[in-house]
């Protein structure tokens, strides 16, 4: 007996070790939170240095240079609000007509073929929608809409529109999909026609995931960087009209962060406009969390009948959904099918391992972007698991409601509502110049790995919630300890749902560009291994494509080598997309729940 | 005079005969009681009655079921359909208001969709609580949401709901089966003070229930209709053995 004892003893010794380790993972999140917040605060106010806060928020001169220095942000302000206000109006309605025809109305065939379709579409990285942009509607815009240029605010809100279309559509789908039937029933056998279905029952039972699918698709447009930065023009003026160009929070930090050094005026500007960003991304949420909250109290008695004949009007508006459908399928098959149609074409062996040039994106070998890619996604994707993981199980299974658990989730919630850019701009001051990291594949990974921690928390604290309670109390009544629950029970049982976590984050570490050009790569080419030498800036994919795409255009061979490019992120971005995609499957599928 | 006349009524889901060949008139104005086991096809044949078997894309029927001298089977668009509904209204086994509708909208519902104006219908809405005896109890917290009230209380408004568009007939498919026996009773009463107004065609498992409160009895088994006859003649007087013995096992001999 004496053997077993010790057994005990030293499992509960290890249930011990591993819950302090998962409460200083957990305290880590809130250590990233809580230090995005200080710098931004703390560099921000620096601003109120050299300008008061109405020349700040009311200026429209942008000239950080002069003495004394005119940091007004109000173009980009506006700028911003003109791009999101455009993009949402323009994706909302299509999305939420999309998701119901979906959810309610398409064949079974259909929807099982396009919900998957339709997450998939979600993994294409926007510099690739800004490559688009550029080359198609930009010109579009200048010779058959009458814009000055053609970068302008409604080619930038088009742009958005379309990147936003597969979230809200996937997020809203979910929520009318998940109204009971007997509400439907109930209308249907009350004699509703099937628009009156949609009006009456399934949008307001739905209200709240339609309003989080609505908030998500605003937050990434006000957020959404790259591609704006591309195709907005960049002019420093307060567009008059959507033919104007324009140049938005997010696309002026990113313009100006590279150039401003460390520590001047202007610098503590950008601080200021990211401080500004979320403060917008703020009141999107909380306005969001108001609408959610509603369903609870009954609205007012209103009239709701109409004059029109009712079976016309069920029929038109079905029309309407179907025609909402096609509209979104034909953007997202016409911008898949216009990168993979160039992609091909201009893809050979000496684009991808030609010779290598430095300084030179254009006639520079797409390999060394390719393995900076990787590399990019292997630390951060590291970073990330090893500190969201514990978190996760930590949040599912040994937090009590005590203030810290509630600190954690918030501070997650909140990091998963920051813009990229912000996270670029944090990392560029404290990876790249306070941790002296320069910019490196290292600071670039650590810059992403905050910024996909809250992917990985949320993704893995859903698998770990929902194992069945029933096969961890079989764990503890044959007197598992906590360790070994977690070690022979929750991992096992929530891995799919972990790698699912797991694969997007890669996804978006290989997606977003505007965080690394702030702090891994640098203007021209470094042909290190980036996998061995991560203090050393690095080439990437989505970088190349946006430094071509924003500079390179007027030289010949540029446009092949930004397609190819693009072709071979989206490969990427898309192969681990669908990986995701099948990991959620088989874990619904494995805990049982309808897919 | 017959509400519906059913003759012959097959219904398929997919390779399953679910109903095979039903004959039944139900008479109008009266309450029929229709009752037999799990999965006998007493849902189905309801489902038939109100169309709402058009909403199963899978299901296929044969035969007629005659309402109002048209066979209702043959309505395919969504017009004549619609139409149908609105004159024989639904209860369902679980109590379902909508939630996000205060209890006023929700016996408004119907009357809405038909696009009635707001005084009548603030009118046709008391009417319909009161038929379904739950205006005591509602009166003074009509913008309440329905969630707020009891099962039961939630049943009798589903009731209400179903009475407000006036229809000519009111189906109950098990409408007591998820409520205690307090608020079965009631809904056992208001059913009863709905006789010579409306049709009623009542399913239920429970033979005791259907003993009390029905006109008429039709007995279901395995998608059959064994027997049908005056509630009291089908219980005391049964003519198939297969009715004997599942009144027998159901009620007790005697």
């Amino acid at each position: 007996m004496v053997a077993l004892r010790e057994v005990t003893v030293r499992q509960a010794q290890t249930t011990r070790r591993m819950l302090t380790s998962l409460t200083i993972a957990a305290a880590l999140s809130i250590a990233a939170v809580v230090g995005i917040y200080f710098f931004l605060t703390v560099n921000g106010v620096k601003a109120l240095q050299f300008n008061s806060l109405g020349q700040i928020l009311l200026g429209t001169t942008w000239d950080p240079e002069s003495t004394p220095p005119k940091l007004g942000l109000l173009p980009m302000i506006i700028s911003t609000l003109y791009v999101t206000a455009i993009s949402v109006a323009i994706a909302f309605p299509i999305s939420l007509l999309c998701a119901t025809y979906l959810a309610e109305f398409a064949p079974t065939f259909l929807r099982r073929t396009l919900r998957p379709a339709i997450d998939m579409l979600a993994g294409i990285p926007s510099v690739v929608y800004g490559l688009f942009g550029i080359l198609t509607l930009v010109p579009f815009a200048r010779y058959y809409l009458g814009s000055p240029s053609g970068y302008s605010v409604l080619v930038a809100g088009i742009i958005v529109a379309i990147m936003i279309l597969p979230y809200m559509t996937s997020v809203m789908m979910e929520a009318i999909r998940s109204v009971p039937r007997e509400y439907v029933e109930a209308a249907r056998g009350m004699g509703a026609t099937r628009w009156q279905v949609v009006r009456t029952v399934l949008w307001p039972a739905a209200l709240s995931g339609i309003a989080s699918g609505g908030m998500l698709g605003t937050l990434r447009a006000m957020g959404e960087t790259v591609a704006v930065a591309l195709v907005s023009g960049g002019a420093l003026m307060i567009p008059k009209s959507p033919l104007d160009p324009c140049r938005p929070l997010s696309a002026h930090i990113l313009l100006q962060a590279t150039v401003l050094p460390v520590g001047s005026p202007g610098y503590y500007a950008l601080y200021f406009a990211g401080l500004i960003l979320m403060l917008m991304v703020t009141a999107v949420i909380v306005a969001a969390h108001r609408v959610r909250r509603r369903p609870g109290r009954p609205r007012k008695r209103r009239v709701k009948g109409g004059r029109l004949n009712p079976v016309l009007v069920s029929r038109l508006m079905t029309g309407l959904m179907i025609a909402a459908g096609v509209i979104a399928a034909g953007a997202l098959v016409g911008i898949t099918g216009y990168i993979f149609v160039n992609g091909v074409r201009a893809l050979d062996w000496n684009v991808l391992f030609g010779p290598v040039h430095i300084g030179d994106p254009v006639h520079s070998a797409l390999y060394p972007a390719l393995l900076g890619t990787l590399a990019l996604m292997f630390y951060s994707t590291v970073f990330a698991v090893l500190v969201g993981v514990p978190t996760a199980l930590y949040l599912a299974h040994f937090a009590g409601e005590s203030r810290f658990t509630q600190a954690v989730r918030f501070a997650i919630d909140t990091l998963a509502g920051v813009p990229s850019i912000v996270y670029g701009l944090f990392g560029a001051t404290l990876f790249v110049v306070y941790m002296k990291m320069g910019y490196s594949v290292l600071a670039g990974a650590l810059t992403l790995a905050t910024m996909n921690l809250p992917v990985v928390v949320r993704t893995a604290e859903e698998a770990f919630r929902s194992v069945p309670r029933e096969y961890i109390e079989a764990a503890r009544g044959a007197g598992a300890s906590w360790y070994h629950v977690v070690k022979d029970v929750l991992l096992p049982m929530a891995k799919p749902g972990i790698t699912a976590g797991i694969t997007l984050s890669m996804c978006r570490a290989a997606e977003e560009a505007a965080p690394i050009i702030l702090t891994a790569v640098m203007i021209g080419l470094v042909t290190s291994n980036p996998f061995v030498h991560v203090l050393q800036p690095t080439d990437a994919l989505a970088f190349r494509i946006y430094l071509i795409a924003k500079e390179y255009l007027m030289v010949p061979e540029a446009r092949q080598v930004a397609f190819a490019a693009a072709l071979v992120l989206v490969a990427v971005t898309l192969s681990l997309n669908f990986l995701a995609i099948y990991m959620r499957d088989r874990f619904e599928r494995k805990v049982g729940r309808e897919v | 005079m017959v509400a519906f006349k059913v003759n012959d009524l097959r219904v398929y889901y997919g390779e399953k005969e679910a109903l095979k060949g039903i004959n039944l008139e139900i008479p109008e104005k009266k309450i029929t009681t229709i009752i037999g086991p799990s999965g006998c096809g007493k849902s189905t044949f309801i489902r038939c009655l109100n169309l709402m078997i058009k909403e199963i894309p899978y299901a296929r029927t044969e035969g007629v079921v005659e309402f109002d001298g048209e066979n209702i089977l043959e309505y395919e668009s969504e017009e004549e359909i619609i139409h149908h509904r609105r004159r024989v209204a639904t209860v369902f086994q679980h109590p379902n208001p909508f939630p996000w509708m205060s209890i006023y909208d929700n016996v408004a519902y119907g009357l809405r969709l038909m696009g009635m104006d707001e005084d009548e219908i603030e009118e046709r809405v008391h009417e319909a609580l009161e038929k379904a005896a739950l205006l005591d109890e509602v009166e003074d917290r009509l913008d309440d949401p329905a969630s707020a009230l009891s099962g039961g209380q939630q049943q009798r408004l589903c009731i209400a709901r179903a009475l407000a568009v006036d229809p000519d007939v009111l189906l109950m498919d098990e409408p007591t089966s998820d409520l205690d026996p307090i608020a079965t009773r009631k809904i056992e009463e208001t059913v009863l003070e709905l006789r010579g107004e409306v049709t009623i065609v009542f399913v239920t498992h429970i033979l005791p229930q259907a003993y009390r409160i029905g006109d008429y009895t039709a007995f279901f088994l395995k998608g059959e209709l064994v027997e049908a006859n005056e509630t009291k003649e089908l219980f005391n007087n049964p003519q198939d053995e297969r009715t004997q013995e599942y009144i027998e096992v159901e009620f007790g001999p005697g």
